[in-house]
């Protein structure tokens, strides 16, 4: 009995027809299905960088499933909220549903600009100064509009001098889950070109100095953040001044957010901003 | 027929690919799901002669490490800190291992232990450009030449987007020339006062040349065959020092036929895109060099972002 077991055994080893593996089979010779779960856990530019590493890999980072994963889990709201046309999204592959959506995009009449972070597919939402509701905005003696290619919009809004000074507005849109950082971009002086060059105007620039300024956010869902904060002394340089943060835990509703930034201190003016408009980022 | 005491644990009998048939306690068996079906529904692996055959890629040593991961895993009272452990003990091993491990989780479709597998393996690789990848693990690079220049055929404005499509369709073009010429050589019966496998030899050699060579070189070289076109005398101040050999076989061969009335043809011979290929496209040629103006600019940025 055990004779014959072990030359049973014997047998079916001697008659091995596996094809010849080379010695030491690794990461090349990993099938495409099994490639693609391992990109399942690396970033977006991780996958597209190791797509020319072979024909697996290749192929595998255009599987469905891997982006599928990578795309928020609203993306068809995202979709329909950015795109009049959704029937674009059943034609194309996943991966280039991601592509697509990571473009930005303007949106609401060209006054937002949205796309999809890369790494981490969240929203990035940029709103006009178009968009905003700013005091006084049509008075001439107040405001101007300046065109200037240092906006993604092609154009600011400009303040000669003020008392009182309110920029407010309001968002919805279907944010994915995370948290997002609201930020005011504003430029004190004027920049323009000079015989090719850049150059600040900062004759308009008072008043920041005397009191701070006021930036108040809240959300549909309840979170309200208040700061306050003196701009920047800095003539000509674009700052981020951030109001506050939010987080979205259910994407499956779209999320309002109301903004404002105020310094209503009559008893002095201010002027010589620019404001190109509010930005959201994730954190 | 003999006695089952109700106190044993029952079996199941595996077959590895090498033919290797061993026993298995039934419950850690039943954790792979393949496993599973084929007790169910197909009622294999009760006896020695009715062995599970297990799919090629395990082998008896990774199954072993299977086994002990269902071993530790289908015991329920484990608490969830217990398995986390066991986990990342599991999964020091070495790159080939865990690459044999996640192709044969996978046959047996075992998902949890393709995924820790695969987030291990992703772990190792991320941040690592493909060249790294390919010394660190030995990786063959089986793209071929077209499915490296696939046009992006997402429609975005970005003007990068159409450049390095436009870039990669010159190289196909490029691609396609070389192969038809390497066809045409042996048909071509026109003069020659050297003899075909002369020829044949310089072309070949300068076949060889071309294949290690990245894109941009590529493009200088299209450059300089569009100057050999254009001006028949050897065009010297090229920067790539890869090419000063074939230059010089050029000049060599080009001073030797100088007196040839077809001095066209041998040009084809000595470039690797026929001239017609260049003027398909229906664009009028200045609005083609400048086109080509800018996709080489394009591609030289590239190289720069690139070799960074």
């Amino acid at each position: 009995m055990g004779s014959g077991l072990s030359s049973f055994l014997l047998i079916c080893n001697s008659t091995t027809t596996a094809p010849p593996v080379s010695p030491e089979p690794g990461l090349g010779d990993l099938p495409e299905s099994v490639v693609g779960y391992i990109l399942l856990h690396l970033t977006p530019q991780e996958i597209c960088t190791l797509a020319s590493l072979n024909h697996a890999f290749h192929h595998a980072s255009l599987a469905d499933f891997v982006w599928e994963s990578k795309l928020p889990k609203n993306y068809e709201m995202f979709v329909s909220r950015v795109f009049d046309d959704d029937k674009f999204c059943y034609n194309l592959c996943k991966k280039d549903v991601y592509a697509k959506l990571s473009t930005p995009t303007f949106i609401d009449g060209g006054t937002k600009n949205v796309w999809l972070d890369k790494g981490t597919g969240k929203a990035c939402v940029l709103i006009s100064s178009n968009g905003l509701a700013i005091t006084g905005i049509d008075d001439r003696r107040y405001w101007s509009w300046i065109s200037t290619e240092e906006s993604r919009f092609c154009s600011v809004a400009y303040l000669q001098q003020i008392w009182w000074f309110e920029v407010d507005g309001e968002v919805e849109f279907p944010f994915p889950c995370g948290t997002y950082t609201l930020y005011f971009r504003l430029q004190l002086g004027r920049s323009g070109r000079r015989f090719g060059r850049r150059v600040c105007n900062s004759d308009h620039v008072h008043g920041w100095d005397i009191k701070p300024v006021k930036f108040q956010l809240s959300t549909s869902d309840g979170q309200k953040a208040i700061s306050q904060c003196y701009l920047s002394t800095d003539p000509g340089k674009w700052n981020l001044y951030r109001a506050g943060d939010f987080v979205v835990e259910d994407s499956k509703v779209p999320m309002k957010i109301k903004f404002s930034m105020t310094q209503i201190d009559c008893t002095h003016t201010k002027g010589g901003l620019c404001v190109d408009g509010v930005v959201i980022l994730p954190k | 027929m003999s006695l089952v005491k109700p106190e044993m644990k029952s079996f199941v009998w595996l077959q590895t690919a090498d033919g290797l048939i061993q026993q298995v306690e039934e419950e850690v068996a039943m954790f792979c799901p393949m496993i599973c079906r084929e007790v169910i529904h197909k009622s294999m692996g009760s006896s020695k002669n009715h062995a599970i055959k297990l799919p090629e890629r395990v082998t008896p040593a990774v199954l072993g490490l299977i086994l002990d991961y269902c071993r530790f895993h289908q015991v329920a009272g484990r608490s969830n800190k217990e398995r986390k452990t066991f986990d990342e003990k599991f999964i020091r091993l070495d790159a080939n291992k865990l690459c044999d491990l996640v192709s044969a989780a996978d046959s047996l479709q075992l998902r949890p232990l393709v995924d820790l597998t695969s987030c291990a393996i992703a772990r190792m690789i991320s941040g690592k450009t493909a060249e790294e990848i390919r010394e660190t693990f030995h990786i063959a690079d089986d793209l071929t030449e077209e499915e490296k220049l696939e046009p992006i055929k997402i429609k975005t404005d970005d003007s990068r987007v159409r450049l390095l499509n436009r870039l990669y369709a010159r190289k196909r073009k490029q691609l396609k020339a070389r192969e038809k010429s390497k066809d045409v050589e042996v048909e071509e019966e026109r003069v020659e006062d050297r003899s075909v496998d002369d020829l044949l030899s310089f072309i070949n050699s300068g076949d060889e040349d071309s294949k290690g060579v990245k894109p941009a070189k590529n493009k200088k070289r299209n450059r300089r065959k569009k100057n050999l076109r254009k001006d028949p005398s050897p065009n010297i101040e090229k920067k790539n020092p890869s090419y000063k050999e074939m230059d010089s076989l050029s000049s060599s061969h080009n001073s030797e036929i100088e007196d040839l009335p077809n001095q066209s043809i041998s040009l084809k011979f000595l470039g690797y895109v026929s001239t017609e290929s260049d003027f398909d496209d229906g664009l009028d040629p200045a609005l083609k060099e400048q086109l080509d103006r800018e996709v080489e600019d394009f591609a030289q940025r590239l190289n720069s972002v690139w070799s960074k």
